[in-house]
């Protein structure tokens, strides 16, 4: 795993890997959207309950990723490992939108089934949190021009979160279990069918290996970025020195 | 746009208690040039502000007159000087080629010259890097690419020569060599030679404090 | 105008990109948004009721807290000096600039209020009456805003006093922009009395804000 730390050694490992990746990927995601399809119908919800299946292995991801990138950025933090603050950096906004996926699919799912869009249930809104917490680290990414800087903060940051989030789910269960939250019909019954389960595990890998995809993907991006970027000031530093020599010669020509 | 001749007379400056300069006057005429001299705090940069318009002339007065008729400018400096100083006017969050553009759209300058003028100052290959990229220096020679856009007679330059490498400061004195030769007139403050010869030497003195008590500097033993 | 256009453009480009305004201005509203139902507690018919309140003192609270941005950046790296003593009048400039926070500040906010509308329960009827009046209210709002931040030049870095100078002034649109947007939500007798003195106040603030701002800045340059 360490060989990875060297961000040429990462570009040639993952030209290789990404495609593998990416039909596993594929395969997996066809198979299970065929057992979705031809899974049965809960018999309360009716077609409604297909959107578990988008719906449950998303909100793993959001609160996963989290995790990952915490894990990522201590990695960077203790070995000093500058592709491990890459790939915390690049899980965030897979992760963010991931929550987003997860917050809507269950508006839709909520609409039919509590006849409103949105309800201040408790982990609605703990996801919604989640969501923002996201939102707040990539800014801090965006906003800090030093990579090395942003790190740092981003790591604070993360771990501050990894500490508050189990308080912050902590309270808002709480907050709304005082305030009696609106009827809600309970969801799914206590025993799933064998086929369902098989579809919703074959839908969790299918993301699990989306996101490996992704955050590839995106790592790659940024190196090949930052490479581009180098070259870039190095013209600029050459081209300097050409016109220099220029002024020189203009300036010498008049001298004489 | 030509200025025939810049007159200053009896232009004072005040800055809290202190009296900075007074009684300062100056003449110059097309392709002139005149340098300010002075301590740190003397009053250099706000005797600039003063020419820029930036501060309000108090007392004295500035009189311009342009090639074009014998009257008076009535505005003034507005709209026919440069000033170029430590603060660089740059945006971080733009690029090279964005930071020039606005300028010279906004000041009425000629979108035409924009990249002569990048080439100029050795920034021509990469106009789409952002300027927080770029070096001090760098930045410097992006504001002198400023000075080539938008074609001002007056120049007002507050120690130019601040970070600029030596192969920068040649190229700032074939600039000024240049706006000079082609009967611009150019007032510049600087505390090392800046290659060209000066027609005028303005000194500033460190002025004087106007609630001068004297007898509080002899109890400290000052 | 072709100079205006300029800084028009260069303010919205500066706003817009990574790090800029625009970003952290959705993220303000989301955040607050979420606050109210924390502190209220989660009954849906009880946000509804409040839910014009809470979006209005999100706007003004919003515009007032990125005030300050209005010149700060520009007086920071010299360009104000420039902006406002060698281009076009400067009252001129101001106004530009006003309306370019304008409309990275308070367009974010009529984007997502259907959002935020949706999470606050919001009348459905509501939602366009809100976004009208929050458009013509949110140009006040900045006009009055530019004023604080001229001032600020002046005082530099004493951002907290911004809020003491502009708040007061913010009571009138406060009260008639809710109140129009509820007479239009619950079409009343005379929908359109609260939104005439509404748009009154708009406009006068967005003739003397360019005046006012402009001395400030030119005496405290």
């Amino acid at each position: 795993m360490f060989g990875l730390a060297n961000p040429t050694k990462f570009m040639r490992f993952s030209s290789i890997l990404l495609p593998y990746l990416m039909a596993i990927t594929l395969s997996l995601l066809i198979t299970g959207m065929y057992m979705v399809w031809n899974a049965p119908e809960d018999y309360l919800q009716g077609p409604l309950s297909r959107i578990l299946y988008i719906h449950a292995p998303a909100a793993y991801l959001a609160q996963g990723i989290y995790v990952f990138m915490a894990l990522a950025n201590f990695t960077g933090f203790i070995w000093r490992h500058p592709l491990a603050d890459m790939a915390a950096k690049n899980a965030a906004p897979i992760g963010a939108v991931f929550t987003a996926l997860t917050l809507l699919t269950g508006m839709m799912w909520g609409k039919p089934a509590w006849g409103t869009w949105w309800v201040w249930d408790a982990r609605l809104t703990s996801l919604l949190v989640l969501f923002i917490i996201y939102l707040g680290y990539i800014a801090i990414w965006q906003v800090i021009e030093d990579q090395v800087k942003a790190a740092r903060i981003a790591t604070i940051l993360v771990a501050v979160g990894l500490v508050n989030i189990p308080i912050i789910k902590f309270s808002v269960d709480w907050w709304n279990t005082l305030h009696q939250p609106a009827s809600l019909i309970k969801t799914g019954g206590s025993s799933i069918h064998s086929s369902m389960l098989i579809a919703l595990l074959i839908m969790f890998a299918a993301y699990t290996f989306l996101f490996v995809c992704l955050l590839f993907i995106s790592v790659r991006t940024e190196i090949n970025r930052r490479r581009a970027r180098a070259f870039e000031m190095r013209v600029l530093q050459q081209n300097i020195q050409q016109v220099n020599q220029s002024t020189d010669a203009a300036l010498n020509h008049k001298d004489q | 746009m030509k200025i025939n001749k810049i007159s200053a007379q009896q232009l004072a400056a005040q800055k809290g208690e202190r009296q900075l300069f007074e009684n300062i006057g100056f003449e110059l005429s097309s392709g002139q040039c005149l340098l300010l001299q002075g301590p740190n705090g003397s009053g250099k940069t706000t005797l600039l502000h003063m020419l820029a318009g930036a501060e309000k002339i108090e007392t004295g007065k500035l009189e311009i007159i342009m090639a074009a008729s014998p009257e008076p400018r009535i505005d003034g400096v507005f709209g026919i000087s440069h000033f170029i100083s430590h603060q660089n006017s740059l945006k971080a969050n733009l690029t090279v080629y964005e930071n020039l553009k606005f300028w010279t759209e906004f000041l009425g300058g000629e979108i035409s010259k924009l990249d002569q003028a990048l080439s100029t100052v050795g920034l021509a290959p990469m106009p789409h890097i952002l300027a927080a990229r770029l070096s001090a220096g760098q930045k410097k020679r992006l504001m002198l690419a400023k000075l080539l856009t938008i074609s001002h007679p007056l120049w007002l330059l507050d120690e130019p020569s601040v970070s600029l490498d030596a192969e920068g400061q040649k190229l700032l004195t074939i600039l000024m060599q240049n706006h000079l030769k082609a009967g611009g007139i150019l007032i510049a403050s600087s505390h090392i030679p800046l290659g060209v010869e000066f027609d005028q030497i303005l000194s500033l003195d460190g002025g004087k404090y106007l609630f001068n008590d004297d007898y509080l500097l002899e109890e400290q033993n000052l | 105008m072709k100079s205006l256009y300029a800084l028009l453009k260069r303010d919205m480009t500066l706003f817009f990109r990574s790090g800029g305004g625009a970003g952290q201005a959705i993220g303000f509203y989301l955040v607050v948004v979420i606050l109210f139902p924390f502190a209220v507690g989660p009954d849906l018919n009880l946000l509804a009721r409040i839910s014009i309140g809470i979006l209005w003192v999100i706007l003004l609270l919003a515009i007032l807290l990125s005030a300050e941005r209005i010149f700060a950046d520009d007086l920071e790296d010299g360009s104000l000096t420039l902006l406002i003593t060698a281009g076009p009048l400067p009252e001129l400039v101001i106004l530009t600039k006003l309306i370019a926070h304008w409309i990275a500040i308070a367009m974010p906010l009529l984007l997502i209020t259907p959002v935020l509308a949706i999470m606050l329960n919001l009348p459905l009827g509501g939602l366009m009456p809100m976004i009208l009046c929050m458009f013509i209210g949110s140009l006040g709002l900045c006009a009055l805003a530019t004023i604080g931040a001229s001032i600020l030049v002046a005082i530099r870095r004493a951002n907290q006093i911004i809020s003491l100078l502009i708040l007061p002034l913010y009571i009138p649109t406060l009260i008639f922009g809710v109140s129009a947007t509820n007479d239009l939500t619950f079409e009343v007798e005379k929908p359109y009395a609260s939104l005439t003195i509404l748009i009154a106040i708009t406009l006068i603030s967005l003739l003397v804000a360019p005046f006012a701002a402009a001395q400030a800045i030119k005496a405290n340059l």
